[in-house]
């Protein structure tokens, strides 16, 4: 029983700093969710609210049915990982993991027992006697994630934990959360600005920006209908590529006008665009780089001089700009393209996902 | 284009060249600055420290011939004088030995842990605990004769605040001349010593408190700490350096305490220590050779005592880092 809910919480710091604006969410029971977004956002914030080393301005935050804006840390049943794990430097790895269970004076036994289990999960069972000064930064990631394990918390919040780590080991490491996840069987909120390991890791994902939430869905949704061109090109990499045009409409068909060139559009879209009555208008439309094919010369496809291409072994990424704006394509197919040669390519056009001029907002997208 | 290549050679080979000809001259300079900063401290080890020493380590094995005025090797006579007059507590030799060494335990295991216990409250931000330590801070900043005096008024027997106080509550049967009486007096130095000593080791101790990384503490918030745990637990092995060093600094001093029961009682009613004996007798015209004795003897019983809490000091530190 240990699902989350935040209703209209709000935090301001020192009266006048807005971290989190109006947050609502609702994260159930076992789920493991990933809070992502840009630095400064208020993910940190967000998590410390829930761990209850920051207040709540204002709004209500329940765990499970119980409100717990006034309930002190400890009382919580919560445990986090920091972003600089936080361990004890004057303490051994075991008295780190020990302290929080010695604290509510448990057994020594079943510590005894909780600690080495957890170093077994971990892979810690070698490195018990040693003080954290003495481990790498794997290693103490690995110590903070024990600490909260042995507590058998209801809730995990996890702060950017592993940012500090190298890329190989960084990709383990979401591996064995992932792993840690499916045996706990708690709730995980995880925070992180790397997209990548949002969409690796999170059932779903909640996008945040300047403290409100852009997007909640799961990663494939969040991918494939992103709700405004934040997400869109905060969500994938290379990013999406969003161009302005013009949004037009004879007869019942709505095409999109481009660098002189008319692109028809979907059937199925087309439909949508019709029964939400959208009125033709100057729009912004995004279309990620995997979802434009290099092709021969047609009515509808786009001559580019490519400035710069990286091969990345099974795919390859073309940098070039199309009516000033700079584009990527992604080619899977042809790996033979070199700068400052002239291709065609063309849009994949129902992958084309139309934005609001002035706000953003994704013309078609329906919250579900 | 070359040329430009070529150019931007010539720059990068003169800009190295400038940059040692730069750390040259700054080596000099850097030399004689070193030289100029530790010249005064030298000379004046020489003479105050190294050469006073050494005179009067000369002079505690010598006497005075009060007829002549020569001082005359005498073997340990001095040191055989101190010790009888330490063992039958003449002139009071007896208890100012005493009070040094209570003086030692007030200023480690008192002053101390007190400050301690007291920056870690103030570091919890409690209402008006700038205003806290402010106040504490003040003895810091103003001449102990000026102290010692506020502090005599406080405890004065007819006009003094706390006797006024006890006559007020009919509790009249209590007062009494706190400081100058045997039962009272030494406490009552020792209070005044606790109240003016904490605000200097409290700025120490709050420095190193507010370093510790927030995050272990708000770890061990979440691990669910009681105040006292936090402190014992965690407060207590992350600031041990900086401790031990207070605590070493107050047992050097507790060898160098005389100014307060001078000032405060004159020495009198059972508050004397042996710096302050040693004070009166070369002040006084007294007995040098003695007071030599006693300054050497104190010398190496302090080392020692220092040595001692020292160990146990690293011990400590040994384990927690
Ligand atoms: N203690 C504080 N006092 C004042 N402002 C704060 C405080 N903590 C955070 N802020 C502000 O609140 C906003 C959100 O900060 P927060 O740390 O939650 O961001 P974040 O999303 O975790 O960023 P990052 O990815 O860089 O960790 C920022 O603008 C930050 O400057
Ligand atoms: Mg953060």
């Amino acid at each position: 029983m240990a699902s989350i809910t935040f209703k209209n919480v709000r935090k301001v710091y020192d009266k006048d700093v807005v971290a989190v604006k109006d947050f609502n969410l609702e994260i159930k029971d076992k789920e493991f969710i990933v809070l992502v977004g840009p630095s400064g956002c208020g993910k940190t914030t967000l998590l410390r609210m829930v761990a209850g080393l920051e207040e709540i301005t204002s709004g209500e935050l329940y765990i499970g049915d119980r409100l717990v804006n006034n309930v002190a840390p400890k009382d919580r049943d919560i445990a986090m990982v920091f972003q600089n794990y936080a361990l004890y430097p004057h303490m051994t790895v075991y008295d780190n993991m020990a302290f929080g269970l010695k604290v509510r004076k448990i057994d020594k036994k079943e510590i005894d027992k909780r600690v080495r289990n957890a170093a077994k999960i971990l892979g810690l069972e070698e490195l018990l006697k040693r003080k954290p000064r003495a481990l790498s930064g794997g290693q103490r990631q690995r110590v903070a994630i024990g600490r909260a394990i042995v507590r058998n918390p209801e809730v995990f919040l996890m702060d950017e934990p592993l940012s500090n780590l190298d890329a190989k080991l960084r990709n383990e490491m979401r591996a064995e959360i992932l792993k840690l996840h499916k045996r706990l069987q708690t709730t995980f909120i995880y925070v992180t600005h790397d997209q990548t390991e949002a969409m690796t890791l999170g059932d779903r994902i909640v996008i945040m920006n300047d403290g409100i939430v852009q997007q909640v869905g799961n990663p494939q949704e969040v991918y494939e209908n992103p709700s405004n061109e934040f997400v869109a090109t905060f969500i994938g990499t290379p990013k999406m590529n969003i161009f302005d045009g013009e949004l037009g409409k004879e007869d019942n068909r709505y095409f999109l006008l481009f660098n002189g060139k008319k692109i028809g559009i979907e059937e199925k879209v087309n439909k949508e665009l019709i029964d939400k009555d959208i009125k033709p208008q100057s729009i912004r439309f995004g279309i990620r780089p995997e979802h434009i094919e290099l092709t021969e010369e047609s009515d509808e496809s786009f001559k580019i001089d490519v400035e710069m291409c990286e091969l990345m072994g099974h795919e390859m990424l073309i940098h070039t700009s199309l009516n000033d704006e700079p584009l990527v394509v992604k080619s899977r197919t042809r790996f033979d393209i070199k700068a400052s040669d002239r291709v065609d390519i063309k849009f994949e056009t129902d992958r084309i996902r139309l934005f609001h001029k002035e706000s953003g907002k994704n013309l078609l997208y329906c919250d579900n | 284009m070359k040329k430009l290549a070529k150019a931007k050679d010539k720059d990068k080979f003169n800009g190295s060249n400038a940059v040692k000809l730069d750390s040259k001259r700054k080596d000099r300079t850097r030399n004689i600055f070193i030289f100029l900063m530790l010249a005064w401290p030298i000379l004046n080890w020489l003479i105050f420290t190294f050469y006073m020493n050494l005179e009067t380590l000369a002079y505690s094995f010598q006497r005075l011939n009060r007829f002549t005025g020569e001082m005359r090797f005498s073997g340990l006579t001095n040191y055989k004088i101190l010790f009888q007059k330490i063992i039958n507590n003449s002139d009071s030799y007896g208890t100012a030995f005493r009070n040094t060494f209570l003086w030692l335990g007030l200023n480690v295991l008192v002053i101390g842990p007190i400050s301690l216990v007291v920056s870690y409250v103030l570091s919890k931000k409690i209402p008006l605990h700038r205003f806290y330590n402010a106040v504490l801070f003040i003895p810091n900043i103003i001449s102990i004769v000026i102290l010692t005096m506020v502090w005599s008024f406080i405890w004065a027997p007819n006009q003094g605040i706390v006797n006024d106080l006890l006559r007020m509550l009919g509790l009249d049967h209590l007062t009494r001349v706190w400081l100058g009486d045997p039962d009272t007096a030494l406490i009552n130095v020792f209070i005044y010593c606790v109240w003016a000593g904490i605000g200097f080791n409290n700025l120490i101790l709050s420095g190193a408190i507010a370093k510790i990384p927030k995050e272990i503490l708000e770890s061990a918030e979440l691990d669910g700490v009681s105040n006292w745990q936090e402190f014992i637990h965690i407060i207590v092995p992350s600031i041990w350096p900086t401790f031990a060093t207070v605590t070493i600094l107050g047992a050097t001093a507790a060898f160098r305490v005389f100014l307060q029961p001078q000032l405060l009682t004159n020495g009198q009613y059972g508050t004397s220590t042996i710096a302050l004996k040693v004070v009166d007798e070369v002040l006084g015209g007294g007995d040098y050779g003695l007071a030599s004795a006693a300054g050497v003897v104190m010398a190496i019983l302090g080392f020692i005592a220092v040595y001692l809490i020292k160990k146990f000091l690293d011990k400590m530190e040994a384990k927690w880092s």
